[in-house]
């Protein structure tokens, strides 16, 4: 019974990655979509002059089509709305935002304004479209260890090489949080977590969480504070001194955080000259780290720091 | 008694002729007018674009003009929203266009180039595109003008004229 009802779920969570890639075949050059459509992407990459590329789970596929300067051309024009110039803001960051949350990132010559500032891009040349998976339940495993016996959570840092899933799961454990109850905020610098278009997060974060689309992370955190109130922040990849102001902020206002950063071990985390301080102080009560070893999403560890540098030790000694 | 029929089936041919030749005429005012009613939508497109940094869609279909440029906004915005590229919803539109209105082939290359440049790039550069299209439809429009006010002026003594001339024959 309980394997055909864990049969059921990855089947679902197939259907639901594969749904969203299908429902953006709207988007590509009408001559790509019998070639796209068998596949079961995640990532979308496409260069001119190349061929193009697509990532699934576990391996790459390059087809056997090559980009044109037209292609390229339409791609910009489906994934805009043919309105660039509505999106002058984000191709600053250099990316934009899709209905159903998924990004679009954006390579070419870019245009500075006259401090030196990116301003934005022109003559794009290659763009990369990462579908965004909401995986209703891949935080099931990490969340019973990173709650304390009130079910609140602890102050966590997830910590995890890129595209290992850390959005994601920072994204479930929103939605869980926030259906058990509690005041949810994500500030969502890179519109990844909640998926916002037109400030409206696309992906299920929850009924109890509030997002601030694209804020810049420190900035961010000081206006939830203030301004809505939450039992639990969540922020991802932090790593600048004025994040890690902030964080110490919002822990002095009996706010729980629950952040992520980019790496592939808490020693590798703790060597980065901000973070360091937060591990000094030991303000992080619990460490998630994830891997790619079986597939995005590995889950490494989940516990108190103090354990893991003990385990790390011993694999050292070994 | 007889004098009385042909004087008014006389005064009946010139006036049928007088009405045609206005009928002619009226036909040379349209593309003028046509033309006048694009500048105005492509002046309304370029506030929203520039200051509203509106969509384009809706920026087109929210345009309010008389047909048939209206109609041609109000589809390439349509072919937009129906997630047709902005250059390819453009052709469409364009080629329904040149069906229904009294614009020429010149009118309508200065529209055509719009559509390859349409969103594709920031607000500054939209209105550049966007004022050459402009300046364009405005030189042709002074022009149109005033070739509308000479044939028109023609077609109607033509009308008149003419009109004598059958009945003089007639006579």
């Amino acid at each position: 019974m309980n394997v055909s009802r864990k049969g059921d779920e990855k089947m679902d969570k197939d259907n639901n990655a594969n749904s969203a890639w299908t429902s953006l075949m709207r988007l590509m050059p009408p001559a790509w979509v019998p070639a796209l459509l068998p596949l079961h992407g995640l990532e979308l990459r496409v260069r001119m002059g190349q061929p193009v590329q697509v990532l699934e789970a576990t391996r790459e596929v390059m087809l056997a089509i090559v980009a044109t300067e037209a292609d390229v051309a339409h791609l910009v024009a489906a994934c805009s709305g043919s309105s660039l110039y509505a999106y002058e803001e984000e191709m600053k960051q250099g990316f934009i935002t899709l209905p159903g949350g998924h990004r679009v990132g954006f390579a070419g010559k870019t245009l500075l304004d006259g401090a030196g500032l990116v301003r934005g891009l022109k003559s794009i040349s290659a763009l990369c479209l990462r579908v965004a998976r909401s995986l209703p339940g891949c935080a099931d495993k990490v969340l019973p260890e990173i709650l304390d016996e009130t079910a609140t959570p602890h102050h966590t840092l997830i910590i995890s090489p890129p595209q290992a899933g850390k959005t994601t799961l920072l994204r479930d454990i929103a939605r869980q949080l926030s259906k058990r109850g509690r005041r949810v905020c994500i500030v969502d610098e890179r519109s990844e977590i909640a998926g916002c278009y037109r400030g409206r997060p696309e992906l299920d974060v929850g009924p109890r969480t509030d997002v601030l689309d694209g804020c810049p992370k420190a900035q961010g955190m000081l206006m939830a504070l203030r301004a809505l109130s939450p039992e639990v922040l969540i922020t991802d990849e932090i790593g600048r001194s004025e994040d890690v102001s902030a964080i110490e902020e919002a822990l002095n206002a009996g706010v729980r955080v629950i952040a992520s950063a980019h790496g592939n071990s808490l020693a590798d985390v703790a060597q980065r000259p901000h973070l360091a301080r937060l591990f000094e102080r030991q303000l992080f009560a619990r460490i998630v780290v994830l891997s790619h070893r079986k597939g995005p999403g590995t889950i490494e560890y989940a516990g108190s720091p103090l354990k893991l540098a003990t385990l790390n030790r011993h694999a050292l000694h070994r | 008694m007889h004098f009385i029929v042909d004087v008014l089936a006389f005064s009946l041919i010139v006036y049928t002729c007088t009405l045609a030749g206005f009928a002619v005429a009226n036909g040379y005012a349209e593309r003028p007018r046509q033309l006048r009613d694009l500048l105005t939508g492509l002046e309304m497109l370029r506030t929203e674009i520039v200051y509203a940094a509106t969509p384009l869609a809706a920026a087109l279909t929210s345009l309010r003009l008389r047909h048939p440029i209206g109609k041609f906004f109000l589809c390439a915005g349509e072919g937009i929203d129906a997630l047709a590229t902005a250059r390819s919803a453009w052709v469409t539109a364009l080629d329904a266009l040149s069906r229904d209105a009294a614009l020429l082939e010149g009118d309508l290359a200065a529209l055509r180039y719009l559509g390859d440049v349409l969103g594709t790039s920031n607000r500054e550069d939209q209105e550049r595109h966007l004022l050459v299209a402009i300046r364009r439809i405005e030189a042709l429009q002074r022009e149109a003008e005033e070739e509308a006010k000479r044939s028109a002026r023609l077609w109607k003594y033509l009308g008149v004229l003419s009109g004598i001339t059958v009945v003089i024959i007639i006579m």
